[in-house]
């Protein structure tokens, strides 16, 4: 098992628009990749889960060889345009995915 | 943004140029963005004959589309968007604007006899598109190109803004490369781009289609990455709006916590500390989430990611509590900010010691910080007239001074 942080070149969150966010994991080896994506630990109950949100919230998990990049999307629970937003990009979101341990 | 390079470089060589004025790209940003044309035209000696396209919405016209029965729908699904836009929306609506497509700039560049267009807010990829269509390429091509042009440096590496991209369309493929030496595009960073800010890397929504990139393919040719393969969906019309609302004034409140005897009972004393002050008389009329909203933030707990936080590997020495109060004036914003403030600096709570403040207090409590709002219209025009509600107005600048 290796912690998702150590396979990864980027790890990042980000807003799609300030009603989702997205989540990108690009790698800079493509054995990484191929791990990660072939693992298939990243699943919609695991995110909902690691977010504390229901499984109708997740959008989607997408991955691209030519970019060397997974990306999972998701309802951002409080959109960036409501004062109670924490993170108004969407950034610093990321970190419950560092530990996810890919086999 | 520095516009005077792009405008003077496409005057001297014959050739219009495009862009929009920045930010909200309503009536108001519009207008600084003409001023400094005017200033422009005037130092560097030059008429200008441009394109001016507002982009600011009517909302007397929404409020008659809505009447209508026209269905105005979001544009993207989420609990805390309506589904359609109502009329009640419209009247808590400052100013909103609408996502021109590049259809109403193609024209005006079949009509021709302009030095370059200027918008408000619009279609970022269509700003790139409408030289692309106009020149007779298919929408696929043009909505690919746009959107990798228009992002420029983030498609390079290393990502950074503010660098250009340098693009050639062909009939079946078009190439791109940055215009700066120092910055490489290659296959990874240009497919790569596509995840940027998106939620879903294969598919863009446009005005009247979407981009289908799953089967678009990218190959290296020296400095410059070679692009095609993309596909063009067809959609109903329809403009993207972005309109805002007040929601009040917001106060803030940052006070320091490192008692180890009040910092696992804090959320019961912020708990405690609501219910006691917002029973009092000067707040017992009012309604929580209507008149005012109490926002709590415990940075070194769950500051960062609120209602997403999972379970703390240890518990914190020391927590930044940040209260934020929204309220319908600013005199309300204050005056819940000092009350609960109060509450929290010197009420009792089991075990207390601190009988002389429970907090430390780096600001006076209630800082004024501005007016808050929210966007009120996030939804789709459906349009068969690309430009019905965009007034366009070719002027010449530098724009006479009215006396």
């Amino acid at each position: 098992m290796t912690a998702l942080n150590k396979l990864v070149k980027v790890i990042r969150s980000k807003n799609a628009g300030p009603f989702y966010l997205t989540f990108d994991l690009s790698f800079d080896n493509l054995d990484n990749f191929r791990r990660v994506r072939d693992s298939e630990v990243l699943t919609r109950p695991l995110i909902a889960k690691l977010y504390n949100v229901p499984e109708s919230f997740i959008h989607g998990i997408y991955s691209s060889e030519a970019a060397q990049a997974i990306k999972v999307s998701m309802i951002k629970p409080v959109p960036a345009s409501e004062p109670e937003c924490s993170s108004i990009f969407g950034s610093s979101y990321h970190v419950p995915l560092l530990t996810v341990d890919i086999p | 943004a520095n516009i005077r390079p792009y405008v003077t470089f496409a005057k001297r060589h014959n050739f219009p140029f495009i862009l929009s004025a920045g930010i909200a790209g309503g009536d108001l940003q519009l207008e600084e963005c003409l001023k400094k044309v005017d200033e422009i035209a005037q130092e560097e000696g030059m008429k200008l004959n441009i394109a001016v396209v507002h982009t600011e919405l009517d909302r007397e016209y929404l409020r008659r589309k809505v009447r209508e029965g026209v269905e105005i729908k979001s544009v993207v699904e989420h609990p805390r968007i309506p589904k359609l836009l109502t009329e009640e929306a419209i009247d808590q609506t400052v100013h909103v604007v609408g996502q021109i497509g590049a259809e109403p700039l193609v024209d005006i560049l079949k009509k021709g006899g302009v030095d370059g267009i200027i918008t408000g807010r619009a279609l970022d990829v269509g700003l790139y598109m409408a030289p692309v269509l106009f020149h007779g390429y298919p929408y696929a091509t043009a909505a690919h190109f746009g959107k990798i042009v228009e992002c420029a440096g983030l498609a390079f590496e290393p990502a950074e803004p503010y660098q250009f991209a340098f693009g050639v369309v062909r009939p079946d493929h078009f190439m791109v490369r940055p215009m700066n030496p120092r910055y490489k595009a290659t296959v990874r960073s240009i497919a790569g781009h596509t995840f940027y800010e998106r939620r879903n890397p294969w598919r863009e929504e446009n005005p009247g289609g979407y981009l289908d990139l799953t089967s678009a393919k990218y190959e290296q040719q020296d400095g410059w990455v070679k692009c095609w393969g993309a596909k063009w969906g067809e959609t109903p019309y329809a403009v993207k709006m972005e309109g805002a609302g007040r929601l009040g004034y917001r106060a803030l409140t940052v006070m320091g916590v490192n008692d180890p005897v009040m910092l696992p009972q804090l959320d019961a004393i912020i708990a405690k500390a609501e219910a006691d002050v917002l029973a009092t008389k000067n707040f017992a009329h009012l309604e929580k989430g209507k008149d005012f909203r109490l926002i709590w933030r415990q940075y070194g707990k769950s500051g960062v990611m609120g209602e997403m936080q999972g379970p703390l590997a240890q518990q914190p020495q020391e927590i930044g509590l940040v209260l934020e109060v929204v309220a319908k004036t600013p005199e309300l914003a204050d005056h819940l900010s000092y009350d609960l403030f109060l509450k929290v600096y010197i009420g009792d709570y089991p075990g207390r010691t601190t009988t002389s403040g429970n907090v430390s207090l780096p600001y006076n409590p209630g800082i004024p910080a501005g007016e808050v709002y929210t966007f009120t219209v996030w939804h789709l025009l459906p349009l068969s007239n690309p430009a019905e509600p965009f007034r366009t107005e070719v002027l010449e600048f530098p724009r006479r001074k009215k006396a």
